[in-house]
């Protein structure tokens, strides 16, 4: 009886401490929705209230879309995620089977290259890129984004480990059918190792469309803007008189990723914990 | 010293009873071992046992006392598990003095950095340091103290598994297949390492296992396990040769036991195929009642065709293993197989396709109920002291 | 002509491996220029870069050697920019990996709702931070800020999170705390469940029966790989925190919230200091390989992979 108590006492005192963190977690995203749907008026008053009395979301939103070109931003962002997703695995796929099942002089070598660019922030290559596509004549393009992304030694690093573990004798095979090395790594390699394909994809496309270092130096033209360097300038723009729209554009920024993962919950986490514990 | 009883547990997963209503009396220094099928409750008694599951109904008693409200720690008994449980991260000296180190030292004395200043903290150390080397020498780990179990060999980890458990003396060990992990030479060796423990400490030593070489070779008695019910205990030998039940029967021995159907007659005897046997039955027995007789390989004695008696078969295999050879045949129904054990001069003589008769004395056969129950032949005796005299 | 047949094979042999060596070179001849390009020259210019005085769009730049760095460790808004990077990090990596295995811990010790507590705290983790810090200034607004009013209400008094000295970086390690506990959480239950009930059973026969005895001897060192980890990106995504200075506060009022990598920032994009900027970017570098190296070399002893 006393135990089936304290039992009772600790589910209770669980879901105290996980409700507690769970509102410090959720706090700031129940506002922007709250802020996102009130009038300015209601924004303003002094009475601390979730819901508004008036629903005003739908002037919020559309002032969202007029005041700046919103729906461009995410267009942008999707652009960028995905082209930098699909050169990086076309570039990493490939080397990663070389440094994973085949041997050549300077594998080691190249592979301590790919360790070494493992632990550089990107952010130390800003100026020397800065320099480098401003010579090339790409700063404020689509391409000055992309191109520092292209190469992910986190990538290569990720589907060699999973590479290695492609039992030998399956390369074998398909070389003795036939397949040249390329189409091992696309039609053995890289199906066999799906969940690290999808756990990096998801991780590329999440930190290319939160970035904001990148479009913020490499950027000027507002039309070419990523989300996150787009709604700074929304708000610049604004100087804090209307949190109604501001606050609609942060949650359409925010949403896409949100709704997949919540859609996706078990991949994106299987994802991060497959990255994190090789 | 201890004996351990469990009275009428019963434990219950998710709806479904694992254990109904065990009970079981372990005496005093004795070596009892719990063997049965995968998945038939024999870690979840143990576990109970320990304390470290809880029973739903029923009652534990260590030493004559119930310890079912008291905690692992405090029930003086020892666990060594099928996968070892080592700490991974502390050394073969690290894990044998765990349990010395949480029972002689306080929580003070416990803390990192500061811990070893508190007053008399260094003095336990010692003395613990001391004990542990004193079980390394007697399990021979001497030299392997400071290494990491990563660092050491299948049977290397199991004996420190077994320092783990020797370290504090306990009343009672639990060993819960403590040796599935490692290789078949490994294993006999073992097997023999830990009945000497037995014999050294005197405590009393309950023993899960599926393998029956394992119970049949250790054990002082054997409790047979079946979904979640004793079927028989008692002693190796007793088990093997006066089972209680079909399902004792089958579960001991190997090659298993041959099962023969059988019906009763008017005449109160046996009618296995064209073979007559009469009293051997118990008096309940009634005509016309379908019965099993169950024969030991070895209790069946190869004979050429043109003898008398015996059941006629066809040889369809013949198994050498050297020393002796099993004869594999079907009878006559070309359904039943048995399983006979013969010599190899034996063996030599047949092949194939040999007709052969199998005989055996009726008092080596067990007979069993159409429900498995063994009928016991009490009145056995007289009947032949009648046909004697 | 044995030998000659050996001799042939021997070609025949070499040039068969020869043809292996080059698809192989084939296959990492992309990454392996794109890495020299795009990440190991660009790493190396940037040291070159740092002992020059260009300055962007500047005809010309001459060699200075380290004069760079001496101005560097005499510049106020860098000096309280690196202390206040030292902050940041010392207090969001404790509280995010003492958290974040708080949270785990919780999570995981019964069934009940684990994948929706799961997923409210991972949400930070997925929402663009530069939106998200947006919202935080709207939590923390002085006149519409939920926080400030929940403040005024409780009799707390009126606050001006962001643009009091004393307490913006205060809140920026808050929200930095915010942004990564999920992460450090679901690495924490994956390790979690990793650990085998069979040796809380063998802890529980030795005596380890307190929760917090469990913790210690069992619980904590099977993490150890995980905590290890956490240290190490934990730290590394503390230091690189960018967003929440450059969108709610540009490091002041008064420098108190400058971060490395905003200083940086500003030093090089906004005032086109190149050489100076570039002279940042060693010193955050090297930082972060010294991180790297103190924590591999000195954790890693301490802690057992399996
Ligand atoms: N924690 C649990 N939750 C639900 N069912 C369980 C649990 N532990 C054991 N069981 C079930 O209880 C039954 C008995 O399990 P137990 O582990 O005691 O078997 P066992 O005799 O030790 O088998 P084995 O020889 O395979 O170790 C099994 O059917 C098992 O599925
Ligand atoms: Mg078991």
């Amino acid at each position: 009886m006393i135990a089936a108590r304290a039992h009772h006492g600790s589910a209770a005192l669980r879901h105290v401490v996980l409700i507690a963190s769970s509102l410090f977690i959720l706090m700031p995203f129940v506002w922007m929705v709250s802020l996102s749907i009130k009038s300015p008026q209601e924004a303003f008053q002094q009475t601390i209230s979730l819901i508004p009395s008036v629903f005003y979301g739908h002037e919020n939103y559309q002032r969202a879309f007029v005041d700046v070109p919103l729906l461009r931003f995410m267009g942008n962002g999707l652009l960028i995620c995905i082209s930098v997703l699909v050169i990086q695995l076309a570039i990493a796929a490939p080397s990663a089977y070389a440094l994973a099942k085949l041997e050549f002089r300077g594998r080691d070598a190249i592979f301590a290259m790919v360790l070494v660019g493992l632990l550089i922030p990107h952010q130390v290559l800003a100026i020397p890129l800065f320099i480098l596509f401003n010579k090339i004549g790409i700063l404020n393009s689509y391409a000055s984004l992309i191109l520092p992304g292209v190469i992910s030694p986190f990538g290569i690093f990720l589907l060699r480990q999973f590479f290695k573990a492609v039992p030998d004798d399956l390369i074998h095979a398909a070389r003795l059918d036939g397949l040249s090395e390329l189409s091992i790594v696309w039609r053995i390699m890289v199906p066999s190792s799906m969940s690290a394909v999808i756990a990096f994809s998801i991780l590329s496309v999440v930190s290319r469309w939160n970035d904001l270092f990148l479009p913020l130096i490499f950027i000027q033209d507002q039309q070419l803007l990523t989300p996150p360097a787009g709604i700074m300038l929304f708000r610049s723009e604004e100087a804090g008189n209307s949190y109604g729209p501001l606050m609609a554009a942060a949650t359409l920024i925010v949403a896409p990723l949100l709704i997949a993962f919540l859609i996706a919950q078990r991949r994106f986490i299987e994802g991060l914990t497959v990255s994190g514990l090789k | 010293m201890a004996n351990v009883s469990a009275t009428d547990i019963t434990k219950i997963f998710g709806g479904t009873s694992v254990l109904n209503s065990v009970s079981l009396d372990v005496r005093d220094g004795e070596f009892l071992t719990l063997v049965g099928p995968s998945g038939c409750g024999k870690s979840t008694l143990l576990r109970i046992i320990a304390g470290l599951e809880r029973q739903n109904f029923g009652s534990i008693a260590i030493d004559g006392k119930a310890v079912d409200a008291v905690r692992p720690k405090m029930r003086n008994v020892a666990m060594v598990f099928q996968s070892y449980a080592l700490y991974p991260y502390m050394t073969a000296e690290e894990n044998i003095a765990l349990p010395l180190v949480m029972r002689k030292l306080t929580a003070w004395q416990r803390l990192p950095l500061i811990g070893s200043w508190m007053p008399g903290a260094r003095a336990r150390r010692a003395e613990i340091a001391r004990e542990v080397q004193d079980v390394a020498n007697a399990l021979g780990l001497g030299p392997l103290l400071s290494r990491k179990p990563s660092q050491m060999s299948g049977g290397q980890r199991q004996r420190v598994a077994l320092g783990r458990a020797m370290v504090r003396h306990p009343d009672v060990f639990l060993m819960d297949e403590p040796l599935s992990n490692l290789d078949a030479k490994l294993r006999v060796q073992m097997r023999e390492e830990i009945t000497g423990l037995h014999r050294r400490l005197g405590a009393t030593f309950i023993y899960v296992t599926h393998d029956q070489a394992e119970a049949m070779t250790m054990s002082d008695r054997v409790a047979v396990m079946k979904s979640g019910d004793i079927l028989q205990l008692a002693s190796p030998q007793q088990v093997y040769s006066d089972p209680e039940n079909i399902e004792v029967a089958k579960f001991i021995g190997s090659p298993q036991i041959n099962l023969i159907p059988s019906i009763v007659n008017e005449k109160a005897e046996l009618e296995i195929f064209d073979m007559k046997v009469a009293g051997i039955l118990p008096a309940s027995i009634r005509p016309g009642m379908s019965v099993t007789i169950g024969l030991r390989p070895e209790a069946l004695k190869l004979a050429l065709d043109d003898s008398s008696d015996g059941l006629l078969a066809h040889v369809t295999y013949v198994e050498s293993l050297g020393s002796d050879s099993y004869i594999h045949a079907k009878l006559v129904d070309r359904t039943t197989a048995v399983i006979a054990r013969a010599t190899p001069a034996e063996a030599a003589t047949i092949g194939n396709g040999t007709r052969v008769r199998l005989r055996f004395s009726p008092k080596e056969a067990l007979i069993f109920s159409d429900n498995g129950e063994r009928l016991r032949s009490n009145n056995c005796l007289p009947i032949l002291r009648k046909v004697g005299g | 002509m044995m030998a000659i047949s050996t001799f042939s094979n021997q070609r025949a042999l070499q040039k068969y491996n020869t043809r292996d060596t080059i698809s192989a070179y084939a296959l990492v001849g992309p990454s392996l220029v794109l890495l020299i390009c795009l990440l190991i020259g660009p790493s190396l210019a940037v040291f070159a870069i740092s002992v020059t005085n260009w300055q962007f769009g500047a005809q010309s730049f001459s060699f200075i050697g380290l004069q760079n760095f001496r101005e560097l460790f005499d510049d106020r808004v860098f000096l309280s920019s690196l202390s206040n990077t030292f902050i940041y990090v010392a207090v969001v990596v404790p509280s995010v990996l003492g958290l974040g295995l708080f949270v785990a811990l919780a999570i995981e010790s019964r069934k009940e709702f684990q994948a929706f507590y799961r997923a409210v705290h991972f949400l930070p983790v997925m929402a663009t931070l530069a939106a998200m810090a947006i919202a935080w200034e709207a939590l923390l607004h002085p006149t519409i800020g939920l926080v400030t009013r929940l403040a005024v209400q409780l009799g707390l008094g009126s606050w001006n999170f962001l643009h009091d000295p004393r307490l913006v970086l205060a809140t920026l390690c808050v929200i930095g705390v915010w942004q990564h506990l999920g992460y450090a959480m679901v690495l924490f239950l994956a390790g979690l469940k990793a650990i085998p009930s069979d040796l809380y059973q063998a802890a529980e026969i030795d005596g380890v029966d307190h929760p917090l005895d469990r913790l210690r001897y069992v619980t904590l060192p099977m993490l150890g790989p995980v905590i290890m980890f956490l240290l190490i990106v934990i730290t590394l995504k503390a230091l690189e925190t960018f967003d929440t200075v450059a969108v709610l506060t540009q490091g002041g009022p008064e420098n108190a919230s400058e971060l490395l990598l905003h200083t940086l920032y500003v030093e090089s994009f906004q005032f086109f200091r190149t050489g100076y900027g570039a002279a940042m970017t060693v010193v955050f570098l090297l930082i972060v390989i010294a991180i790297i190296f103190l924590q591999a070399k000195v954790l890693d002893k301490r802690v057992h992979y399996s």
